[in-house]
C-alpha cells in the first residue's frame, strides 16, 4: 500500500515537473511555429536568475521567484525581437539560432558561473504526511504550481483577447494579420510568456533537485516527448502527455532497470505514434 | 537595412573571435615562457586530454587544472633532471568534450603531431578507451586519474596504460574499513550505481570485494545520465530494507540526491557514497536538514592535517580556482608519478619509463605516500594507491575524518 500510494505521487509530481517545463516549449511550437532547442537552456538561465536574486543578493525566495519571472519575461521579449523574429517564416535558420543559443547560454553560465552544482533553498521544508501519503512540501508545491499554471493558460488562451490573438496567429498569420493582429507584438507576448514558463519550472527544479549549467539538457529530452506525444499545436494536451510520461517515469523504474524503463517510455511513444502520427490531440489547438 | 545589420554582427563576432584567439596565444606564449619552455630549452611534452567542456565537466574540469598546478610547480622547482641535464615540463591541454570523436582527434594531434611519447588525463570509460587503443597501438605511456575497475577500461591488456591515483576499487576498500569501525551493526547494502553498460561488471567487482569484509551487497539498483528525479531509484533501494546504502559512480548530484530523498522518505541510517563526494557539495545540494548520517571521501583547503603538499597545491588552488578540489589532486598526481618516474629511469625512453612506473618503490602524492600494486585486482601492477581523505555529513555539519590507507593487491 505504501508502494502504491508513493508511487501516485511521485506520478502525480512528476507529471507536473513535466507539465510545467513543457508548456512553454508547447506555447511557442503551436503558436510561433517554433521548435525552441533553446527552451532547456533557457529554463536553466530562469533557475540561475533566482539562484542570484534569493543567494547571491540576498533577497526573500519568494520575491526572488517574482522578480526572475519579470526578468526573464523581458529576456524573452528581447529573444523574440533580435533572435526570432529576423528568421520567422525560415525554419532551418530559426532551428540553428535555437540551437546557437544552447551554446551561448549553457556555455556562458559555465564560464561566468562555473559549472559546480548548486541548489535552491526550499520554498517551503518539511514533509507533509496524510495517511499513507507522504510528500515534500517542496514537491506538493510543483504539483499546485503545476496545476495552476495549466488552467491559468487555459483560460488565457480561451477567454482572453490576446489568448484568442495567439491562436489567430496559430492558424493563419496572414489572415491574422489581416484581421488586424499585430502579429510582432503576439509572438513577443507569446515568447515572454513561454520565458516566464521557464523560468517558473527551472526555479522549481533548482529548489527540487539542483542547478547547474547543463540541467536543461535532460529536461527539455523530457518537454520534446511530452509535447510530441500530446501533438504539435496543442497545449492541453500537454496535461495527459505529462501525465502519461510523468507516471511512466515515476512507477516503471521502481519496477525494472531504469535503463529499460526509459526504453519503454520512448516505444510507447512511438506505438501511439504509429498508431495516431499527429500525437494524441495534434492540431487541435486547444 | 536587416541584411547590413546581419553583416556588421557577423563580422564583429568574426573579430572578437580572432583577437580572443590571438590573445590566447598570446597568454600560451607568455605561459610557456614563464615555465621556461622554448625551442632552445630542452622539453618534455606531455599530451593532457581533459574534460574542459561538455557532459560532467562541470565535476572533471578541476583535473585539467590540477595538471597545470603540477607543470607549474615541477617546473618552478627546477624541472625534471635526467643525467645531468634539467627538462622543463610542457603540458599540451586538449579537450575531449567527453565525446569519443573530440577524444580521437585530441590524442591523434598530440602523439602524430605533437610527437607526444607521454600522454595523461580523462576520467570516463569510453574516454579513456579511446585514448588507449591509440595509445597501446603506438606504445605512447598512457596515465588516467581513475579507474572503475572494469576490464575494458584497464589491465593485462592495456600494457602502456597506468593508473595515477586512487580507483573506485581502492577508494571502496577505505569505505567499508570505515564502514566496520562507524557503524558495526552494518551487515547489508544497497547498491545505488549508474546504469552506463558497466553496471554487471561493476556488481561483480563490488560484491567480491563486500564479501570480504562480510557484507552482504545488492545487485545495484541503477540510474541513467537521463534520469531527472532520483524518487523511484531511491524507492527501488529502500525496498531493499538494507542496514546501509551506497551510492558509486556518477556525481555529486547523484549522491546529493540520494540522501535528500532518502532522509525525506525516513530513512535514518547511514548512507555513504564510494566516490569522491565532497561532503560540502552533498550539503549545498541535500540540504541541512537531510545531511545526517553520511560519508564519502572528499577535501576541501580547510582540511586539517593535509600532507604538505596538498597544503601547498591548496594555496595555489584556492585563489587561482576558487576552491581546493580533490580532482585537482587527482590532475596534480598523475603527471607527479609520471615525473618521478621519468626521474627514477634517468630516461625519456618509453620502455624505461614504463618499467619505472612500475617498479618505482613510493611516490609522492599529495595525499601521502602512494605505492604500485594491483596485479591481483586488474591482472596487472599499474594502480597507483595511496591514503584517501573522508568526510561525513552529521546534523547538518562537515566533519572532516582524516585520511585512510588502502591496498590494491
Amino acid at each position: 500500500m505504501e508502494t502504491a500510494s508513493t508511487c501516485i505521487m511521485n506520478g502525480l509530481v512528476t507529471s507536473a515537473m513535466y507539465i510545467l517545463v513543457s508548456l512553454g516549449f508547447a506555447l511557442l511550437l503551436s503558436i510561433m511555429g517554433i521548435f525552441n532547442f533553446a527552451h532547456g537552456a533557457i529554463y536553466m538561465v530562469g533557475g540561475f536568475v533566482t539562484y542570484g536574486f534569493s543567494v547571491a543578493l540576498g533577497i526573500n525566495p519568494w520575491a526572488s521567484f517574482v522578480l526572475s519571472i519579470i526578468v526573464m519575461g523581458l529576456f524573452g521579449l528581447f529573444l523574440e525581437k533580435f533572435c526570432f523574429r529576423p528568421f520567422m517564416g525560415n525554419a532551418n535558420s530559426m532551428m540553428i539560432m535555437s540551437i546557437a543559443l544552447i551554446f551561448i547560454l549553457e556555455t556562458g553560465a559555465n564560464i561566468w558561473l562555473g559549472g559546480w552544482t548548486r541548489a535552491l533553498p526550499s520554498f517551503i521544508p518539511g514533509v507533509l504526511k496524510a495517511g499513507f501519503f507522504s510528500v515534500t512540501w517542496e514537491r506538493f508545491l510543483t504539483l499546485i504550481i503545476g496545476a495552476v499554471l495549466l488552467v491559468l493558460m487555459t483560460l488565457l488562451i480561451n477567454k482572453t483577447t490576446i489568448g484568442q490573438q495567439m491562436l489567430a496567429v496559430a492558424q493563419d498569420k496572414t489572415g491574422a494579420a489581416l484581421q488586424g493582429i499585430n502579429i510582432n507584438r503576439t509572438a513577443a507576448f507569446a515568447t515572454a510568456l513561454a520565458c516566464m514558463m521557464a523560468c517558473v519550472a527551472g526555479t522549481l527544479m533548482a529548489a527540487l533537485l539542483s542547478l547547474n549549467p547543463y540541467m536543461g539538457d535532460s529536461i527539455l529530452n523530457k518537454a520534446i516527448e511530452v509535447v510530441i506525444l500530446s501533438g504539435i499545436g496543442s497545449i492541453g494536451g500537454v496535461f495527459f502527455g505529462g501525465l502519461i510520461i510523468g507516471f511512466l517515469n515515476a512507477v516503471l523504474p521502481v519496477f525494472i532497470s531504469s535503463a529499460l524503463s526509459e526504453t519503454i517510455v520512448l516505444v510507447i511513444i512511438m506505438v501511439i505514434l504509429l498508431i495516431r502520427p499527429k500525437g494524441l490531440f495534434g492540431y487541435e489547438l486547444f | 537595412m536587416k541584411r547590413v545589420v546581419f553583416i556588421v554582427l557577423a563580422m564583429t563576432m568574426v573579430i572578437s573571435l580572432m583577437v580572443l584567439g590571438c590573445s590566447n596565444s598570446k597568454t600560451t606564449a607568455t605561459s610557456a615562457a614563464a615555465t621556461g619552455s622554448s625551442s632552445a630549452e630542452n622539453v618534455i611534452l606531455i599530451g593532457d586530454i581533459e574534460h574542459l567542456t561538455g557532459v560532467a565537466s562541470d565535476q572533471l574540469k578541476p583535473i585539467g587544472d590540477g595538471v597545470m598546478i603540477a607543470q607549474d610547480y615541477i617546473n618552478n622547482k627546477g624541472g625534471v633532471v635526467i643525467n645531468g641535464k634539467t627538462y622543463k615540463l610542457k603540458v599540451l591541454q586538449q579537450d575531449n568534450k567527453m565525446s569519443t570523436d573530440a577524444t580521437t582527434a585530441a590524442v591523434n594531434s598530440l602523439i602524430f603531431d605533437k610527437k607526444c611519447n607521454f600522454i595523461i588525463g580523462s576520467m570516463a570509460t569510453p574516454i579513456i578507451k579511446t585514448i588507449h587503443t591509440v595509445t597501446e597501438a603506438n606504445k605512447v605511456i598512457y596515465i588516467t586519474c581513475y579507474n572503475t575497475g572494469t576490464a575494458e577500461e584497464y589491465g593485462a591488456q592495456t600494457p602502456y596504460q597506468f593508473v595515477g591515483f586512487d580507483g573506485s576499487l581502492e577508494i571502496m576498500r577505505t569505505s567499508f574499513d570505515y564502514l566496520k569501525k562507524a557503524y558495526p551493526e552494518v551487515k547489508t547494502i544497497a547498491s545505488v550505481n549508474v546504469d552506463d553498460g558497466q553496471l554487471k561488471e561493476m556488481d561483480v567487482h563490488i560484491q567480491k570485494l563486500a564479501a570480504e569484509y562480510g557484507y552482504t551487497i545488492s545487485e545495484s539498483v541503477g540510474w541513467t545520465h537521463e534520469t531527472v528525479d532520483f524518487t523511484p531509484t531511491v524507492q527501488k533501494a529502500l525496498a531493499l530494507n538494507c542496514d546501509a546504502i551506497m551510492t558509486g559512480n556518477g556525481s555529486t548530484e547523484c549522491s546529493a540526491q540520494v540522501l535528500r530523498i532518502a532522509r525525506e522518505m525516513g530513512y535514518t541510517k547511514p548512507i555513504f557514497a564510494w566516490n569522491y563526494a565532497v561532503g560540502a557539495d552533498i550539503l549545498t545540494i541535500a540540504g541541512t536538514q537531510s545531511s545526517t548520517n553520511w560519508f564519502g571521501h572528499g577535501m576541501t583547503a580547510t582540511t586539517p592535517n593535509k600532507p604538505a603538499l596538498a597544503q601547498t597545491i591548496s594555496d595555489i588552488a584556492v585563489p587561482k580556482y576558487g576552491k581546493l578540489d580533490v580532482l585537482q589532486l587527482a590532475g596534480f598526481t598523475q603527471l607527479y608519478y609520471l615525473t618521478q618516474a621519468i626521474e627514477q629511469a634517468q630516461s625519456l625512453d618509453t620502455a624505461a619509463v614504463k618499467t619505472a612506473l612500475e617498479t618505482i618503490q613510493t611516490v609522492e602524492t599529495p595525499l601521502g605516500t602512494g605505492k604500485v600494486g594491483g596485479l591481483q585486482t586488474y591482472g596487472i601492477a599499474h594502480s597507483l594507491y595511496h591514503p584517501v581523505p573522508m568526510n561525513a555529513l552529521q546534523d547538518g555539519k562537515v566533519v572532516d575524518l582524516g585520511f585512510f590507507e588502502t591496498t590494491c593487491p
